[in-house]
């Protein structure tokens, strides 16, 4: 459990922490756009130089990216051998059947092994340096003009914020069930997968039950506290747009100038 | 089966900058057919000791000696279940532990993890349901359509059914009635006593510590500050009041008997020693 990294904050004080949740988000998902226009070494030298860059700027332990970067080991490897054995083009190395080794496979390969890289990089960066929180009010100003759409902008950023902020207590609640269920001599790690999937269910079932009633207990004491979902609500973290955003724009305005001019 | 700990650490975290001492340095035995108490305050190591108990989590360093079996931060995972049978743990809220659609399955989930066949899992299941004073009317009702209390004896029968030498109970009996309270301690009482079973109890209630433990181990921080029968323990009740565990209700009443000017030769701690004090002082006032 202790792997999953989504959410981890790891408390800081750089720029990078102190940047609106806003602008983060906006980055972070600019980054991730612009990553499909690098499509030579300078450029994709430039993107990895920048994505190196902000992770040392953000003083986190390089150890939490690659915690982030584990779980999602199998999908790296699974696409880049796809791209590596069924691209062709170039010269041809090596081949059986429908598979073969080219120069044009190996080269794509590695762009996606880094483009996928950086992608989970930058989205670690992002929940590392802020608070679960904060990307839930960030969300939630960002899609602030969908209300004139008359879309539930506020009860979505509520069910965002609750959710968050109930990850950390249902993780340790399937431990203390998975422990009870050990305790009765289920074994987790062991056996076939049909075997691992089924041992799953004692943990799965009371997790189930228990979120449901705890869902029903936490409405009761919202309604109690009258909380209305039609009401406009004033909130508690402002947030505030600072210079250090302001210089992250430009930063990014600069970067995607400095990358057009490096692609071919 | 006695349980031995050896200069026991845990960190929780290991090798991340998160790491944290759950255990320093304990070193303890629980001997063979005792019923012991561990108090102490919430986030004091408790819980992590108890996992400790059958294994569930292994000492970062020193050594855990379990009947026979020595645990050490090497042991490998593999072949621990046997012990999980002799040590049944019955966790806090235990009752959050229930998935099966009857209430008979549920208590049989553990004896078939260990091979036993489904009709002999039913028929521990049968008697265990009875030995925590429920009827059997309940045997083929979902355990979800009990109350609070119910659930949590479906739970510890779950525990029992194992047929366990040692049960470890983690606050059984918080947030049940005071019946329910009551009925409870006795039943683990009546499985020390009548079965043999060796109790160890985790507990805020010092009322329980005084009718119930043999011994008793407080932690603190993770280590263990004080140990000794609850006579030792309570008369060393400055001690017990700077740590803010609290005294049972007859030690309290006696020390402020005391501060009026009564005698109190030994600190009464169950209710039937103070009434034996306060019987004692009102025929020598008589005199």
């Amino acid at each position: 459990m202790d792997k999953l990294i989504l959410g981890r904050f790891v408390p800081g004080d750089t720029w990078i922490h102190h940047m609106d949740p806003r602008s983060k988000i906006l980055i972070s998902f600019y980054f991730i756009a612009i990553i499909f226009l690098a499509n030579n070494v300078a450029s994709y030298a430039l993107m990895i130089a920048f994505t190196l860059g902000v992770i040392f700027l953000s003083g986190v332990d390089q150890k939490f990216f690659f915690r982030g970067v584990r779980p999602l080991f199998f999908l790296i490897l699974i696409t880049v051998l796809f791209q590596l054995f069924l691209t062709r083009g170039g010269h041809v190395y090596w081949q059986f059947g429908p598979f073969a080794l080219s120069q044009y496979g190996i080269i794509s390969s590695v762009y996606v092994f880094l483009r996928f890289m950086m992608i989970i990089l930058m989205s670690t960066l992002l929940t590392l340096t802020t608070a679960p929180l904060m990307i839930a009010d960030g969300i939630e100003a960002l899609l602030n003009p969908l209300k004139k759409l008359h879309l539930p902008i506020d009860q979505l950023a509520l069910m965002i914020s609750l959710a968050l902020r109930f990850v950390p207590t249902l993780m340790d609640e399937t431990m203390a069930i998975m422990n009870a269920q050990r305790a009765r001599g289920v074994d987790f790690g062991d056996g076939g997968l049909m075997k691992r999937v089924k041992a799953m269910v004692p943990v799965l079932i009371p997790l189930f039950v228990n979120t449901f009633s705890r869902a029903g207990d936490l409405a009761i004491a919202m309604e109690s506290r009258g909380y209305n979902g039609e009401t406009e609500r004033t909130r508690y973290r402002v947030l505030q747009w600072h210079r250090v955003d302001t210089g992250a724009i430009i930063v990014m305005i600069v970067l995607t100038a400095a990358l057009i001019f490096a692609r071919n | 089966m006695a349980i031995t700990f050896k200069n026991v650490d845990y960190f929780y975290n290991m090798g991340t900058p998160m790491a944290t001492a759950g255990l320093k340095d304990i070193s303890l035995t629980i001997p063979d057919n005792s019923y012991t108490a561990i108090i102490g305050h919430t986030g004091s190591g408790k819980s992590t000791l108890l996992q400790h108990l059958n294994a569930l989590l292994k000492p970062s360093s020193g050594e855990v000696q379990i009947d026979s079996r020595v645990i050490t931060a090497e042991t490998n995972n593999k072949n621990l279940k046997s012990l999980r049978k002799k040590v049944g743990i019955v966790f806090q809220f235990a009752e959050h532990q229930l998935f099966e659609e009857t209430v008979g399955k549920d208590i049989a989930f553990g004896p078939m993890n260990f091979g036993a066949s489904q009709a002999e899992a039913l028929e521990i299941a049968r008697e265990m349901l009875t030995t925590v004073g429920l009827d059997e009317k309940y045997f083929d009702v979902s355990p979800f359509d009990l109350s609070g209390g119910q659930m949590r004896r479906v739970a510890i029968a779950g525990v029992l059914a194992l047929k366990p030498d040692i049960l470890v109970l983690d606050e059984p009996t918080a947030g049940l009635d005071p019946k329910s309270r009551q009925a409870m301690m006795d039943l683990f009482l009546e499985l020390h006593e009548k079965r043999g079973l060796s109790i160890i109890l985790v507990t805020h209630q010092m009322d329980d510590v005084a009718d119930f433990a043999e011994h008793v181990f407080i932690l603190e921080q993770g280590q263990l500050i004080k140990s000794g029968t609850p006579q030792e323990i309570f008369n060393d009740y400055q001690f017990m009041l700077d740590h803010g565990l609290g005294l049972p209700k007859a030690t309290q009443f006696a020390l402020q008997m005391r501060q009026q000017g009564f005698k109190v030769p030994t600190l009464p701690l169950k209710e039937s020693e103070l009434v034996d004090l306060i019987t004692k002082q009102l025929t020598e006032t008589e005199q």
